[in-house]
């Protein structure tokens, strides 16, 4: 029989098995558990060791969840300040053309606005009667009505109102 | 013991972290490269072909004054800016500008290098020399009265002086404009397909006709008309903004805009784009057998119109035309018979053009009304009104239907109406400027992005398309007067004013503005449309798709894939 076990490393093995000795090794690996809290194993500092890392483990996960947590609400946060701030903006730029009926203007405004800003996917500027006035990328929406519910909502908002997409669909709101 | 287990654990600890660092970053730099979007080489080659509803009058852009020469000569010529998907001026010929602080001098430097179709650069003079020519040029006058504004231009005109002062050169590569006052709309003006750039040598070649045998800048030279069959260009191999992508390109004449000929011409696959015809538009959104050629919509700065001959009886009585609007249901005809969705015309801006007044209340269906206002003109009943001809020039079935339409609702008051249809363009639009026209069906389309553009060419007393023969000198002097005002409130208010006056004078019944739908074949890449409609569309960045229809992805520019 030639069988080896290394001790290179506490937590790892390297197993050497002939092919024709591999019956005789099973028997060896069935009890490898037993044997390996068995001396030297069992020592404190073994154990001290395991637990260590295994804690270490543990806090960097819950680290890691905890600060991506964070981090997440953090730029959600910081991205609905920015989407308010943008749509301020753009409410302030286009009120005059909104009112004047420049939609040849406005389309200018929500086509930049929409091309500049890798952050901003669209762009919807609505009449007072719900038709839409500009919508970017989507000239063939203009004189149109959009009955999707978060167009709906937005329509009867009072206030400055953030919506999220679901599930990220860049259709939502169409 | 301790410290060496725990630099060990340590150890570990870094190590697990490093691993999860180059996952974090491996996933990372995997996601940005998906990210990273997928355009397909534009290709090379191929022939567009599209319809062309009538022969133009002429190729010259100084003389152009219709939409089907207008399509063509934004192909072959190009002028100091131009415009992109979304009406911003951009520059052409010239590559930058620079205007004064009074906005009284415009200082323009030409793209060295350019060359005209028979091989020669083009210069400043070039410039000079063509917007001298559109200031001599007796016709289109509505737009040389745009220009008048140039130092010395009224001068010129009056033939007091050879030259227009503020028309200037002052190197090879360099144009001056001064004004002689800050003139509104200003730089969009420079779009106008009539400011092309000429060569002169072409335009006053010894027994030359340049408005057939045109040569410009432009991305397609032209190869030759052969009238009511095709106009031909090919792809110009020097233009300055590279080789356009395909090879040639071919405007299919299909006489008295025959849409539903040049639509089943489209679906057999000879031509590469089609405006759906209104009688189609309902069948096209529903029958999944469309759904493999790109259909896109856009609204156009444009108005059809049914025009009256107000310098011919009975038209000249402002009560007859009142009562021609109320004697006809133009929801009705908009809903059912063109199909251009909710907006039937008012007054003659459009409601997405700057000056649109949305308190203007039009003429709503009421015949009472219109029986009324005929009987105070003199025709109680309709009797002893003449048999009134209503003319078009296009033969569309749609056009067809709306016109009887007009016939059944005048009827109903008891005017006869006779439909007519002119041969060709041509006879219509020399049978419109001689005033021999009663009645008569036109689409009116803005050369550029601003009121002045719908409503000076179609009301202003010395406008050569003032089909109607309205004088109003209260109109005339809103216009002007509007031309020239700075600020946009006060220049709303122009506009209303003018909007007010034209509903009482009622020159015409206002039917609808356009909002057309087109479809490409599958193939058809970079189509970009804006709100000046097809003519506008810029050709040279079309490109067709050589691969099997099924592999072309659903993306597009400006315009709008609808599948």
């Amino acid at each position: 029989m030639v069988c080896y076990f290394s001790k290179l490393f506490p937590t790892g093995i390297l197993l050497a098995v002939t092919r024709e000795r591999g019956a005789a090794c099973w028997s060896t690996l069935a009890t490898l558990p037993r044997r390996l809290f068995q001396r030297p194993w069992r020592s404190l500092r073994v154990k001290f060791i395991v637990v260590i890392v295994a804690l270490q483990l543990t806090l960097m996960g819950v680290i890691t969840v905890v600060i991506e947590r964070h981090q997440r609400a953090g730029i959600l946060d910081q991205a609905r300040l920015r989407a308010r701030s943008l749509a301020l903006s753009l409410a302030a730029l286009s009120e005059g053309e909104l009112f004047s009926y420049n939609f040849i203007k406005l389309e200018q405004i929500a086509e930049k606005a929409a091309a500049d800003d890798q952050d901003v996917m669209y762009v919807i500027a609505h009449l007072y009667d719900g038709r839409v006035a500009v919508f970017s990328g989507r000239p063939d929406l203009q004189e149109t009505q959009l009955s999707d519910p978060l167009s709906q909502r937005a329509l009867q908002a009072t206030a400055p109102l953030v919506q999220e997409l679901p599930g990220g669909d860049h259709s939502a709101g169409l | 013991m301790l410290q060496p287990v725990a630099g060990r654990a340590l150890r570990i600890a870094l190590g697990v972290c490093s691993y999860l660092l180059l996952f974090a970053a491996g996933g990372a730099t995997q996601l940005s490269e998906q990210s990273v979007p997928h355009l397909p080489g534009a290709q090379f080659g191929g022939t567009f072909r599209r319809m062309l509803g009538a022969n133009p009058i002429t190729l010259d852009p100084a003389l152009v004054t219709d939409s089907y020469g207008v399509t063509v000569v934004n192909q072959i010529f190009d002028g100091l800016v131009q415009f992109d998907a979304s009406l911003n001026p951009i520059p052409a010929l010239a590559e930058f500008w620079e205007g004064s602080r009074d906005g009284r001098t415009w200082t323009f430097a030409l793209r060295q290098g350019v060359t005209f179709h028979n091989g020669r650069e083009v210069t400043a003079q070039d410039v000079v020399y063509s917007f001298t020519r559109l200031l001599a040029a007796t016709r289109p006058l509505s737009v040389a009265q745009l220009f008048l504004h140039i130092q010395g231009a009224k001068e010129f005109r009056q033939g007091k002086a050879p030259s227009v002062q503020g028309l200037q050169a002052p190197d090879r590569y360099t144009v001056r404009l001064v004004l002689e006052e800050p003139l509104v709309p200003r730089l969009t003006l420079l779009g106008l397909a009539n400011t092309a750039v000429v060569p002169q040598e072409e335009v006053e070649k010894p027994g030359g006709d340049f408005g057939h045998a045109p040569v410009g800048t432009g991305p397609f030279t032209f190869v030759r008309w052969q009238p009511n069959q095709e106009i031909v260009l090919e792809a110009n191999d020097q233009y300055y903004a590279g080789r356009p992508f395909l090879d040639t390109v071919v405007f299919k004449i299909i006489v008295g805009a025959r849409l539903e000929e040049a639509f089943a011409e489209f679906l057999k696959g000879n031509l590469e784009e089609t405006v759906i015809p209104s009688g189609k538009v309902d069948e096209v959104r529903v029958n999944p057998q469309y759904r493999q050629y790109q259909r896109f919509r856009k609204p156009t700065l444009s108005l059809l119109y049914l025009g009256f001959n107000t310098q011919m009886k009975p038209f000249d009585d402002w009560r007859v035309r009142q009562a021609f609007n109320y004697a006809v249901n133009k929801e009705a005809i908009v809903r059912e018979i063109t199909k251009m969705g909710p907006v039937p015309a008012v007054g003659a801006l459009p409601p997405w053009l700057f000056g649109y007044d949305p308190d203007l209340r039009g003429y709503d269906y009421n015949p009472a009304k219109a029986r009324e206002l005929l009987a105070a003109a003199g025709y109680p009943n309709g009797t002893g009104f003449p048999v009134v001809q209503i003319w078009s020039s296009q033969q569309a079935e749609s056009t067809q239907a709306e016109l009887a339409a007009y016939q059944r609702y005048l009827a109903a008051i008891g005017v006869q109406v006779e439909i007519r249809f002119a041969p060709d363009w041509r006879t219509f639009r020399a049978r419109l400027e001689q005033g021999t026209l009663p009645m008569f069906r036109l689409l009116w389309t803005a050369d550029i992005p601003d009121p002045d553009s719908m409503l000076w060419p179609l009301l202003h007393s010395a406008s050569s398309t003032n089909r109607a023969f309205d004088h109003n000198p209260r109109v005339d002097q809103l216009l002007e007067q509007a031309r020239q005002e700075r600020d946009e409130a006060q220049r709303i208010a122009l506009y209303h004013e003018v909007e007010r006056l034209v509903l009482h004078d009622a020159p015409w019944i206002p039917q609808h503005y356009s909002i057309l739908e087109y479809l490409y074949q599958p193939y058809v890449q970079g189509v970009e449309l804006s709100w000046l409609g097809k003519r506008d569309i810029p050709l040279y960045k079309i490109w067709l798709k050589k691969s099997p229809a099924s592999d072309i992805p659903k993306a597009m520019t400006n315009g709008v894939l609808l599948q």
